[in-house]
């Protein structure tokens, strides 16, 4: 079945700001997607689109080529998982689990108890008397046990300890590799997450200013370090998002492949090749305003 | 394009149901305990004119129109979270209503019968009389049906209320719990006191008389369909907070 | 896990060595099935595409085959075609550099020869001990 996400010219208002200004892009089943930002960006404000949690201003969002808002089988599909104040929640994780799994047709209960068992989460536990982390893993089971063509994962990580976070990136990954769904993450800790991401969404004060997939978009950030006069000479006419500078030695960070020629030229004057981390992009995409002229270029 | 999906209207119905029910139950409990207590004081409480039925029927009203606020403030995120429409959840919850509007009628029936029977075994005294309308009892299938009629409007006044808080915020709350001053207060002006008459601090407003048991069924049930065609309207398009 | 992978090599390079070492010392035999993506993924923590970017290599040099909706599978004379890859590049990575560096130090061939010899049979020593 086909749960293509396709957004065009997506234009979000609040009240007295514009939350997301001309967002265009299309998603795929089968892959995992990072949708990166600042807080703030609007991260969640898009992913509320898709979700049905709002309609768009102006512009239009698609899952399987129709309007999800409000369209009974297309809502069913998408499952947005965030984290939600359970305070009030006096039933077991097991009930609860059960309650999600009514209206998800396609919920897996069994694997959801692997999951807890994986967690070491007691099913019998009472919802709001657990601690953060394990709210979270209760949120990660519902997301991955849903089985909806479309999942969201909005920060949900927050507040698990690194082996929990790391159950969750194994389980994730097995789902993705035997079930055909779309997985959407949210966030904005990408180091240890972004081998997981098969394309890179980069959302800066609601702007897209990337939409990649993960091998091509590194490809095309590299760092050039060496005698200041000769870096200078070689970044002539590129786009330099961040430069370092220690005595005589300048680390300039380019965004922009350079062809296999021009590295070698490099090395013949001796400035020094590396790659960039999706973190080190994203920091340096997203720290000014002129992120979008880079893009354009 | 759907925007109902019937299992999911069934889903809403029942999960929203058996939690109604179960505030319904705790509630009778105390207003038993309540009531115990009290007539262990208070001798007139000992012998009693009206039936458990009309009694219940005051607390019953401020009982469902909680209900409702509460129902408009927290309940809808968790559907929509699970990929119910907001039409899916917006009828099974009003059924909901209406059932527990009707289980609570059920429940004072059990009770009129239980103090009859408590009458039987002990000095107690249980009463006979229905809530009366138009000057006359009307017997107990016609006065359950108009007490459930009442009580879902509470229940979607409340509804409103609380949804005004949750969509439009402060102002809105305000603005619906004026509406809803109006809207009971001409609702018990229309079955206690059969007027059309609504004052509201010095402000009097005249609505549609009834002259009969009939026409104030008729004029509740238009005011019922005015609440749910309002909720309707706030909720379809409703965006959904992220918390 | 990254840190047994290394920041001066691309990483799909890396993956793909890792896989041909499983070749050479025979963890992998011919026609076994080679890990799948997602275990490399998640035991070297890197990410899905360079893993099969690195696979991908690998079939190019037809070292492993691709059974379509199976996996992958070592060739049947893979690891001949590694170990040949592996000698050329004993010789140009190791034997030309020590030539040249024996010929600085002013070490004729022959010494060298002993010098290996030697060698070798010092290390046979210390493994049986």
């Amino acid at each position: 079945m086909n749960s293509d996400i396709v957004l065009q010219d997506v234009i979000l208002d609040f009240k007295d700001t514009r939350a997301l200004d001309g967002i265009s892009c299309t998603m795929h089943p089968g892959k995992i997607y990072g949708l990166i930002g600042r807080n703030g960006a609007g991260k969640t404000s898009m992913l509320s689109l898709i979700a049905s949690f709002r309609q768009p201003s102006s512009g239009r969002v698609l899952v399987g080529g129709e309007e999800p808002f409000e369209h009974a089988r297309r809502m069913e599909d998408v499952h947005f998982v965030y984290s939600w104040d359970m305070s009030e929640e006096d039933d077991t994780i097991t009930d609860a689990l059960n309650h999600y799994a009514r209206y998800r047709p396609r919920f897996d209960m069994d694997y959801a108890r692997e999951l807890l068992a994986k967690f070491k989460l007691d099913g019998k536990k009472v919802m709001n008397k657990l601690s953060v982390g394990m709210q979270a893993a209760v949120n990660v089971i519902e997301g991955l046990a849903s089985g909806a063509p479309v999942t969201i994962f909005d920060e949900v990580h927050h507040g698990m300890d690194a082996p929990s976070r790391n159950i969750f990136y194994e389980s994730l990954l097995d789902c993705r590799e035997t079930q055909d769904r779309l997985f959407i993450l949210s966030t904005h800790l990408v180091s240890e997450m972004a081998y997981l991401f098969d394309h890179v969404l980069i959302l800066d004060e609601g702007k897209l200013i990337i939409d990649e997939p993960y091998d091509t978009l590194l490809e095309r950030g590299v760092t050039v370090t060496g005698e200041q006069e000769r870096v200078e000479t070689f970044l002539r006419g590129r786009s330099v998002i961040d430069r370092k500078q220690l005595g005589g030695t300048l680390a300039a960070m380019l965004f922009g492949s350079l062809t296999a020629e021009e590295s070698q030229r490099a090395v013949r004057e001796g400035l020094d090749i590396s790659p960039v981390s999706l973190q080190e992009l994203f920091i340096h995409l997203t720290k000014e305003a002129e992120a979008n002229e880079i893009n354009q270029q | 394009m759907k925007s109902i999906s019937s299992k999911h209207i069934r889903y809403v119905c029942e999960d929203n149901y058996i939690i109604y029910m179960i505030w319904a139950l705790w509630g009778t409990g105390i207003l038993l305990v309540l009531f115990a207590a009290a007539a262990w004081f208070l001798e007139a409480l000992r012998s009693l004119e009206l039936t458990a039925l009309a009694l219940i029927s005051n607390p019953a009203q401020v009982f469902i129109f909680i209900v409702g606020i509460i129902t408009g403030v927290y309940i809808i995120q968790h559907y929509v979270r699970q990929g119910v429409t907001r039409k899916s959840f917006f009828i099974g919850t009003a059924a909901a209503g209406l059932l527990t509007a009707a289980s609570i009628q059920i429940i004072g029936l059990v009770l009129t019968f239980l103090s009859f029977g408590l009458e039987a075994a002990t000095p107690f005294t249980a009463g006979r009389q229905l809530t009366e309308y138009f000057g006359a009892s009307r017997g107990y299938p016609v006065t359950m049906g108009i007490t459930t009629m009442v009580l879902t409007a509470h229940f979607l006044m409340g509804w409103i209320i609380g949804f005004g808080f949750y969509r439009y915020r402060a102002i809105g709350g305000f603005a619906s719990i004026l509406l809803g001053l109006v809207i009971l207060g001409y609702l018990s002006v229309l079955w206690d006191s059969p007027s059309g008459l609504v004052t509201i601090s010095g402000l009097t407003l005249r609505f549609p008389e009834a002259s009969s048991l009939s026409q104030a069924a008729v004029l509740t049930a238009g005011i019922m369909v005015l609440q749910l065609t309002m909720l309707y309207r706030m909720i379809r398009n409703t965006p959904i907070k992220v918390q | 896990m990254q840190e047994i992978l290394n920041s001066e090599t691309p990483l799909f390079m890396q993956i793909k060595e890792k896989i041909e070492d499983m070749i050479v010392n025979r963890s992998l035999e011919a026609d076994q099935q080679i890990p799948s993506s997602t275990q490399m993924v998640k035991f070297y923590q890197v990410n899905h595409l360079t893993v099969l970017k690195g696979m991908n290599l690998l079939v190019e040099e037809e070292v492993i085959y691709k059974k379509r909706g199976v996996g992958m599978f070592v060739s049947p004379d893979g690891r001949e075609k590694l170990l040949k890859k592996r000698k050329q590049r004993l010789i140009t990575h190791y034997i030309i550099p020590l030539i040249h560096q024996a010929e600085t130090l002013g070490i004729s061939t022959e010494e060298l020869m002993s010098l290996i010899t030697e060698t070798a049979g010092e290390e046979e020593r210390k493994d049986e001990q």
